[in-house]
């Protein structure tokens, strides 16, 4: 087989790669090259013609955007902060949660019915602590508030606690991290899934995507109803 | 392959940030080759039918204030002694397009023009450069889709010519996406929600919107046409939402002059393409280089413009990037070029050094002349030639006889360090 032949996918290592191998199982590849990905960083599949990368879950997108992957796994939170720069083909349903904004629980309670309250009741400008940057000004600016965005790259819960920032936008999933932190959600922002990316690039010239993509399709499609495997 | 084509491309990238003319070999080569190029590019237009026209460098503010797809930051404009707002041309079509609505109103059409050129604009966000080298091509006056196949075809050649030995055409048409809405009978919002979905390349949310109006049951049909790589067959399976699809249809008849043509296999259907350029009125298309994602030229049908300009007609063009163009075509270039030989004598030989230059002149070779002083001619001349990039030295000794040194130790790599 032919070097060009081999399909690259960047896998994104923490909560989404057990499904994402999941998947790659149901599609019939062998699972004993998979099973050496938490091991090693990269793995070829002479069999199935694939090679597997893994990385960082905020690198998926730069690695396949700039043609070191052709394709990508990686969730829809990632990609509201970089837009157009991969194709975006399916929703593979798996490792669903949201983006919410939150805040202190006594505040939230006390404006649950308009959020638009909350966020002036603190003074100008709101201060948000998120992971989320872009998305965070971008559904900020519906409000018309005068905003300062905290960019932070973890433990954003702790960021109302010690007076760094008035309201967070992070993703929830059951909500148990918000409460062990005395917040709660205020606003839901947009719901995130798993999603499958691939380069402009190889979806035109590669070869071998055609064939590939449908039954990738097929398995979303399936994955939409009944999520997790 | 993609690895490789992601190592080139960041090489690429890293050679454009670098100041690509630091370095005088590097400018010499380039304007070398952009002459090259436009000569090459003004015998395939010549051949085609179309004639070569010089566009003024400073025209008036009014012809880029109707239709203009630059935002007005990005013009450069100065104030004349009559206190008129004058732009460095941002780019060449809308003077033409004026001038076609005006003064050659009456002449015969179709017109078929060409031109070559530097257009200026302001850098924007810190990218991109002041001035852009341009060649392109007008037809004025013809509204058939073979029209739009024949600018394909020759951007096409225009490209195979100057040695760029992949590049794909991706054709879209700008008016497709609001007669789908129409179709498919999507709310304002929606339609807002299709078209942010497809500019930012996210299908999952155009399934979404698409599969609201589930009972027209061609989601997928669609959704093929908006990944990249659909082909004339997929358009064929939209071809049951009707006429009412003038720009599906439109595409699919260019595509078909584009294969009698022989260049279809060039040619990817890509819908998104819609989104950006606003005074496109019909079919859009783009050339770009696979390997390094570079757009090499775009573009499409503008029946609108010479309307604004108050005589209403149709009008297509592309306009090839130079600057891109010299990238992609570098790798596969030099090895065909002419030698550089340097002609060194003593200054009693003088005569014999130039009788020699002159003759190895008529012989096709590029010759520079170089007279020491009296004494032997030692090895170090091969270095200082070798510096200057001279393929080879002919030194002529005091005998008046002739030595030839390589002095060429390049591999192909010429003037990059």
């Amino acid at each position: 087989m032919m070097n060009e032949e081999y399909v690259t996918l960047a896998l994104p290592k923490g909560r989404l790669l057990a499904p994402s191998l999941c998947v790659l199982r149901s599609l019939g590849i062998p699972s004993d090259a998979l099973d050496e990905i938490d091991r090693r960083l990269c793995v070829f599949d002479r069999d199935s013609g694939f090679r597997y990368l893994l990385v960082r879950p905020s690198d998926v997108v730069t690695y396949v955007s700039e043609g070191a992957a052709d394709l990508g796994i990686v969730g829809k939170d990632t990609l509201l902060e970089t837009p157009g720069s991969v194709y975006e083909l399916y929703d593979l349903g798996f490792g669903r949660c949201h983006l919410a904004v939150a805040a202190e629980k006594e505040m939230a309670k006390q404006h649950c019915d308009n959020p638009g309250n909350l966020y002036r009741s603190r003074g100008l400008p709101l201060r948000i602590a998120t992971k989320y940057p872009r998305t965070t000004e971008k559904h900020f600016r519906t409000y018309g508030l005068d905003t300062h965005i905290i960019a932070l790259r973890g433990s954003i819960e702790l960021a109302p606690l010690v007076g760094l920032a008035d309201v967070i936008v992070d993703l929830v999933s059951s909500g148990r991290t918000l409460k062990a932190n005395q917040l709660a959600e205020v606003e839901f922002l947009a719901d995130v899934t798993a999603r499958l990316i691939a380069n402009p690039v190889s979806l035109k010239v590669h070869r071998r995507m055609g064939t590939l993509l449908e039954p990738l399709r097929r398995t979303a499609e399936a994955g939409k109803d009944e999520p997790g495997c | 392959m993609l690895l490789t084509a992601a190592k080139d491309f960041s090489q690429l990238t890293k050679r454009r940030r670098g100041d690509m003319y630091s370095n005088l070999g590097r400018m010499i080569e380039r304007t070398r080759i952009m002459r090259e190029h436009v000569s090459i590019l003004r015998e395939t237009f010549d051949a085609w039918a179309y004639d070569e026209v010089i566009v003024p460098v400073l025209t008036d503010h009014e012809l880029f204030r109707r239709q203009n797809p630059l935002p007005s930051s990005a013009l450069y404009k100065m104030i004349d002694g009559e206190g008129e707002v004058l732009v460095l041309r941002p780019d060449m079509t809308a003077p033409l397009a004026h001038m076609a609505a005006g003064q050659w109103r009456d002449v015969p059409r179709p017109i078929r023009l060409c031109y070559f050129g530097e257009v200026y604009r302001r850098r924007l966000n810190g990218r991109g450069t002041h001035t852009l080298t341009q060649a392109g091509v007008e037809l004025l006056g013809a509204e058939e889709p073979e029209a739009d196949a024949e600018l394909i075809a020759l951007a096409a050649e225009a490209l195979c010519a100057l040695g760029v030995r992949q590049f794909q055409i991706n054709l879209g048409h700008n008016g497709l996406l609001a007669e789908l809405s129409d179709v498919l009978d999507l709310s304002p919002g929606e339609d807002d929600e299709l078209r942010s979905a497809l500019a930012d390349r996210d299908l999952v949310g155009a399934r979404d919107v698409l599969e609201r109006r589930r009972h027209c049951g061609l989601v997928e049909p669609l959704l093929r046409i908006f990944a990249p790589g659909a082909t004339a067959d997929h358009l064929a399976l939209l071809a049951e939402l009707g006429e009412s699809l003038r720009g599906l249809h439109r595409l699919r008849h260019i595509f078909e002059a584009a294969m009698d043509l022989g260049v279809h296999e060039r040619v990817q259907i890509d819908v998104s393409l819609a989104g950006d350029f606003s005074y496109y009125t019909g079919a859009i298309f783009e050339m770009y280089c696979p390997q390094s994602g570079a757009r090499l030229g775009v573009g499409g049908r503008y029946d609108g413009l010479l309307g604004s300009f108050g005589s209403p007609g149709a009008a297509t063009g592309f306009a090839l990037d130079l600057d891109m163009i010299q990238e992609a075509a570098a790798c596969h270039e030099k090895a065909g070029r002419q030698k550089t030989c340097l002609v060194v004598a003593d200054g009693h030989r003088r005569r014999t050094a130039y009788q020699r230059a002159a003759q190895l002149r008529d012989e096709g070779h590029r010759v520079a002349v170089k007279m020491i002083g009296d004494g032997p001619v030692g090895r170090e001349i091969e270095s200082w030639a070798r510096a200057r990039d001279y393929d080879s030295v002919i030194v002529i000794d005091a005998c008046g006889c002739e030595h030839t040194r390589s002095a060429s130790t390049r591999t192909g790599g010429g003037y990059d360090e």
